[in-house]
């Protein structure tokens, strides 16, 4: 997942990338949500409608491609132009084509927002240079920035992501509704052993719900401390790292 | 990534679905399309679908269906047959019609419906 941009011969001018705390991300992450309910209608259940927030809210648009093709790259799964406000996602992850990728689709355009909402500014050309710039691919638009820095504005935007997909009242409401309607089942074993199989029962529910991959609600329940408190394993792998 | 300049059928569509606040993937589930197949013919990279398609795309975004099937550079089908069973006779028909204006038109079809209730 990458951030697009602009630039041709004339190199983008790209200011350090910022430090956001976690805090800072995940409230950025609410405002959009309330904004969204404010302008569009208010979301009062799972799953988050990020394609409408990303089109009808935020006046993006949507398209499915071949991405590969189209920046040239091998592992880019979504790609935002910032200066024509065009979102693309690969037609790989298309979910009514692929449906176990619905997960990663929702995750990845919930990225790209994250990558609007934070970083437009870095990327985005002065008006009085918009003339002279034109479209080139998305990985080359990161031209101007360190590793370190396109780590950290790829982390900033699975960081939102997760947010997004998953906010913390409603995950932490289905978490206790999942874990009031799995106690209604009456099955004896130890006390640590049912911890952890009604963790893991709620968290399949939970996945179900939020329409996100088990990955990155693993890692959004680590982050609001539910695994460790159910003894449950953190995610080896990082799609939200 | 495209250029916006143009507005086809493609461009229409694009620009109709977001004016009723519809997604890409609602639409194409509503359509009977893949949502990759409805992106591409919005950006025009592919032609315009099927008329059965256009006609659901029609309706979902409340345009005069000939319009529209006319912007997709297709013709309703019903028309067809009806210029084959009288080809000669409803091609002159059109042939002289042509270039009247709108309202000389539905005055036309309009003596032209009564005439058919009368027969």
């Amino acid at each position: 997942m990458s951030l697009g941009a602009i630039g041709t011969d004339v190199e983008p001018v790209i200011p350090n990338v910022k430090f956001l705390s976690k805090k800072v991300i995940e409230a950025e992450a609410d405002a959009l949500l309330v904004a969204y309910g404010r302008d569009c209608s208010p979301i009062t259940k799972p799953p988050i409608p990020v394609e409408d927030i990303l089109e009808t809210h935020l006046g993006l648009s949507l398209d499915l491609d071949d991405l590969r093709k189209l920046v040239g790259a091998e592992d880019v799964l979504g790609a935002t132009w910032m200066s024509t406000r065009e979102v693309f996602i690969d037609q790989s992850l298309d979910p009514d084509e692929h449906a176990k990728m619905r997960g990663r689709y929702l995750f990845t355009v919930a990225h790209e927002i994250g990558h609007w909402q934070l970083h437009r500014q870095y990327l985005l050309p002065d008006e009085a240079q918009a003339g002279l710039l034109v479209k080139v691919p998305t990985e080359a638009l990161l031209v101007g920035l360190t590793e370190k820095e396109k780590r950290r504005i790829e982390r900033q935007a699975n960081f939102f992501a997760s947010c997004l997909l998953m906010p913390r009242a409603m995950v932490c409401e289905a978490w206790r509704e999942g874990l009031r309607f799995m106690r209604t089942f009456n099955f004896k074993t130890d006390r640590a052993l049912k911890r952890q199989i009604l963790g893991r029962e709620v968290l399949r529910h939970i996945v179900n719900t939020f329409q996100v991959s088990s990955v990155a609600l693993c890692i959004r329940m680590a982050e609001l401390g539910f695994l460790e408190r159910y003894g449950l394993r953190k995610p080896g792998s990082s799609e939200a790292a | 990534m495209r250029n916006r300049s143009k507005k086809g059928f493609g461009g229409r569509v694009r620009e109709l679905r977001l004016a009723k606040k519809i997604s890409l993937r609602k639409f194409a589930k509503q359509i009977g399309i893949s949502p990759t197949y409805l992106s591409k013919i919005e950006r025009e990279e592919f032609p315009p679908p099927a008329e059965e398609k256009v006609k659901a795309m029609a309706a979902a975004l409340s345009q005069d269906l000939d319009e529209f099937l006319a912007l997709a550079g297709r013709m309703s089908s019903d028309l067809g047959r009806i210029i084959q069973r009288q080809p000669r006779e409803m091609a002159t028909f059109l042939r002289a019609a042509r270039g009247l204006p709108a309202e000389e038109i539905r005055r036309l079809t309009e003596e032209a419906e009564e005439r058919r209730r009368s027969s």
